[in-house]
């Protein structure tokens, strides 16, 4: 019999917590990549904000979106994204292809498993490091909107832990998906194009066409960001808050049992090629 | 051919913080130090020899060959290559050299080998008659017919290395570096790049700078070592004369029939002039002075005395000489 | 020097020939490329065309000269991409992984064989995808290809190019200062956004930015406005040749001193 105790969980789990703790080094060591992530996001958020501005010169309201409403949206999706994002896609299709994943096999862990704590740590890396100084600065620049209420700040916490978490599970299937082309690139790049429009990031989903608001609820992506935005804005009744999480959740289970029946066919394949 | 005089090459380094505390704070200052990775090399080798550059990781060795070959900038001191200063005149020094990385190939990666070669030609501006003789003749010398035509990534490494090696070489150049050509290569694979290195060292009077933690291949090939730590030459002379002066205590060993005790040893007669030391049961070493005794008269007193089941002569090894030089971090000759 | 041009040109060809027999080998490559090229573009101009579905006016601009000078910006860009891609992989391939020395044992500008060594030939469907949104804008407003027209926009893409190529290799080069795995240049395409729109919707300081500091306003606005028609800005424009000029100097000096500091890696 085996014991089962919070202990036995902990022992469990721990060698992921030390993938989780090693990711949130590696990311320490690279200080420029740090300082240039910053930036980035700046320039992404300037980008579109003085677009949606030079949009708004006529004033009032687009599609129930006033300009500050717009400045807070753009401005709260990148930072959120500077949480969900991750290059586990990459990571993967460079082990596969290098022959460096054969070393992560022989590990007695389970490989998704530590690809997802993986990306929890640069995730937490971020949220340590990152998020503050661009939250800061986005907030000093652009007239940006504190939440709705602290229950809605709560509800977004939430949500944009629920989009890391689909976020990962796309990342880990499209890594693995990648195994079985030629090019890598020419998978993952539209791959992020896709995400970055249905996810609402670029424009709320909101203002687009009836049919692509269709598609759009029928795919994960809008769940990355445009439902922890509108959560944050406020902009969802708290009945239907519930039940958009619940979705999220849904779309979390999913992506991960898709990852795990990828993984097991290819690790076949993988070892037939011998790694 | 080669002029060196009072090499410095020194390289900043910042040194990394540990744990998670230490990491946060080197992403806003970090410490740097001067590391000094050659210091002070001096050295001349003339047109047409084969000389042997030995040093541990980290010696300083690849760091002078990547000056020599125009790949870095010395700090100070003197560089001089086939009447080129490397890093000055690199273009059209280039023309006059051919290198070798062990670890690193010169060709493309997904196209045929023979189309490698070609573009190398256009590169370095090689008469096509010319060429397509110096590569059948190395086609023949190092067996490659079958190799050309096949991308590179599917060849062995061994197979790599010597079209690495002819591709240094379709140019003439009239000084030839190799740096660790022979790594992770098998037995068969070294002897077929040293015999060719032989070959072309002799009839083409390529002279030929070669850095190798193989001691043995040194020993077979070249006849002048240059020997490096921590940036400074501790010996630059002949081979020969480095293992004479090292190998002036030989060894025997003896296999016995039965335990010896060390006083039934030293009772042979030797007045102490030879040290004994138990190497396994029944085996004993027994080492001595050549200037004073020699092998033959030690093997005709013992087995003389006791009944002597096998024995050897030990030489010694290239390898223990240059173990004790950098035991020593000098060479007393 | 004439010698030594058609020595590079007779190099380069050679590099594009032994290139593309690679690719060739490498089937089903170019259909990606052309594939992420229409998804890059379309996806960012559907969005483009959404946000202005409300409102069609972006400052006064028009969708249609939006898209215009979106195409000037994006067609040098795939110019640029498809001979200067490997300046992307100069930090951590070249430099961080010490392949530079390879490049620097060999008698031919390293500049030019680090580009020759890879060239994106499906980045030539980017620039046709450019081609068709230019022609589709331009029938839009209406514009007449005279000579003068015609100069402006060969004059623009090339200096364009040219701008692409200083910026890009400017900023690539810190990379011998700063060894990482990864190089600054995402960074500055993040920034070539700024260049996609009129430059008068920014404010003072991102105008200064994309003006003087990197000068992407010249690649795609200011020769874009001269065909439109929108002689106001005529001032700055007559000046692309001259920052074109600068961009390739600056480029060029940068990368010198780079090379200069290169630490070749491992010892």
């Amino acid at each position: 019999m085996q014991e089962i105790s919070p202990m036995f969980y902990f022992k469990k789990f721990s060698p992921y917590f030390e993938y989780l703790r090693v990711a949130f080094l590696t990311m320490l060591a690279y200080r420029i990549q740090y300082f240039i992530g910053v930036i980035n996001y700046l320039i992404h958020v300037a980008v579109y904000y003085f677009i949606y501005k030079a949009l708004y010169t006529g004033g009032g309201n687009i599609n129930n979106y006033s300009l500050t409403d717009m400045a807070t949206y753009i401005a709260i999706g990148w930072i959120s994204k500077s949480l969900y994002l991750n290059y586990l896609d990459h990571d993967i299709a460079d082990e596969v292809k290098s022959g460096k994943m054969a070393i992560d096999l022989i590990k007695p862990v389970d490989y998704q498993v530590m690809n997802y704590a993986r990306g929890l740590g640069q995730s937490a890396f971020r949220l340590l490091f990152f998020m503050p100084p661009v939250l800061v600065a986005t907030f000093v620049v652009f007239p940006v909107h504190p939440p709705s209420s602290i229950y809605n700040l709560f509800l977004f916490f939430l949500s944009t832990f629920l989009s890391l978490l689909i976020y990962l599970g796309i990342n880990f299937f499209m890594g693995l998906i990648s195994i079985y082309t030629i090019s890598i690139e020419g998978i993952l790049y539209p791959k992020n194009m896709m995400i970055e429009l249905f996810s609402g990031l670029m424009v709320p989903i909101d203002w687009f066409p009836l049919w692509f608001q269709h598609v759009s609820s029928l795919l994960p992506f809008k769940y990355i960001a445009f439902v922890p935005l509108n959560l944050y804005l406020g902009r969802i009744d708290v009945s239907v808050a519930y039940s958009a999480l619940l979705v999220q959740l849904l779309w979390v289970i999913i992506l991960f049992a898709a990852g795990r029946i990828l993984w097991l066919m290819c690790r076949k394949k993988i070892v037939i090629h011998g790694g | 051919m080669i002029k060196v005089e009072k090499l410095i090459k020194t390289f900043h380094n910042y040194k990394r913080r540990e744990g998670i505390k230490g990491a946060f704070f080197d992403l806003f200052q970090r410490e740097y130090k001067e590391v000094c990775a050659v210091c002070g090399v001096s050295f001349q080798i003339s047109a047409g020899e084969l000389v042997g550059y030995i040093g541990a990781n980290g010696a300083g060795k690849s760091t002078t060959i990547k000056m020599l070959t125009g790949i870095l900038i010395p700090t100070s001191g003197l560089v001089c290559v086939a009447g080129y200063v490397p890093y000055k005149q690199r273009i059209e020094y280039t023309k006059n050299i051919g290198v070798v990385f062990g670890q690193r190939t010169q060709l493309w990666w997904d196209i045929a080998v023979i189309e490698s070669f070609r573009l190398l030609r256009k590169v370095y501006e090689v008469d096509k008659k010319i060429f397509e003789e110096r590569l059948n003749n190395f086609n023949e010398m190092l067996d490659l017919k079958d190799l050309l035509y096949i991308p590179l990534r599917k060849l062995s490494l061994g197979q790599r290395m010597r079209c690495d090696l002819v591709a240094s070489l379709l140019h003439n150049p009239k000084v030839l570096f190799l740096d660790e050509p022979t790594i992770g290569l098998d037995v068969e694979g070294r002897v077929k790049i040293r015999e060719f290195l032989a070959h072309i060292n002799k009839t083409e009077e390529t002279t030929i700078i070669l850095t190798t933690h193989n001691l043995d291949e040194i020993e077979k090939l070249c006849k002048r070592v240059i020997i490096i730590d921590k940036g400074r030459i501790l010996y630059d002379g002949l081979l020969s004369q480095l293992k004479e002066s090292f190998s002036c205590g030989k060894r025997v060993i003896f296999v016995f029939d039965e335990e010896k005790t060390r006083e039934e040893l030293n009772n042979l007669g030797f007045n102490g002039q030879v040290g004994w030391k138990k190497l396994e049961p029944l085996r004993y070493e027994a080492s001595f002075d050549r200037k004073i005794l020699s092998a033959a008269e030690i093997i005709s007193k013992v087995m003389a005395e006791l009944y002597v089941k096998d024995m050897s002569i030990e030489e010694t090894a290239i390898e223990d000489v240059v173990r004790k030089i950098y035991r020593e971090g000098n060479v007393n000759l | 020097m004439f010698k030594g041009i058609y020595r590079n040109l007779e190099l380069f060809t050679a590099y594009l020939a032994q290139f593309l027999k690679v690719r060739m080998s490498f089937k089903g490559d170019f259909l990606i490329g052309t594939f992420v090229s229409i998804s890059y573009h379309g996806i960012t101009l559907f969005a483009i065309d959404t946000m202005l579905r409300g409102y069609p006016t972006l400052n006064e601009w028009k969708k249609e000269e939006i898209f215009f000078i979106y195409a000037l910006c994006a067609i040098p860009l795939d110019i640029f991409g498809v001979f200067f891609t490997n300046l992307y992989n100069l930090s951590r391939t070249y430099i961080v992984e010490g392949e530079f020395d390879r490049l620097l044992v060999r008698p031919i500008n390293p500049l030019l064989q680090l580009f020759m060594e890879r060239i994106s030939i499906e980045k030539i469907s980017g620039i046709v995808v450019g081609f068709v949104i230019l022609l589709y804008a331009s029938e839009k407003l209406e514009i007449i290809w005279g000579f003068g027209n015609v100069l402006c926009l060969t004059g623009g893409l090339l200096c364009g190019t040219i701008i692409y190529a200083g910026v890009f290799t400017a900023i690539g080069s810190l990379g011998f200062w700063m060894p990482a795995r990864t190089s600054m240049l995402p960074t500055l395409w993040n920034l070539v956004a700024f260049g996609r729109y009129p430059v008068d919707i920014y404010n003072g300081f991102v105008r200064f930015i994309i003006c003087f500091v990197i000068p992407f306003g010249f690649v795609s606005f200011f020769p874009a406005s001269q065909i439109m028609g929108y002689y106001e800005f005529r001032n700055m424009a007559i000046l692309t040749p001259f920052v074109a000029f600068c961009a390739a100097f600056v480029g060029y000096s940068v990368w010198t001193m780079g090379v200069r500091k290169y630490e070749s890696a491992g010892n």
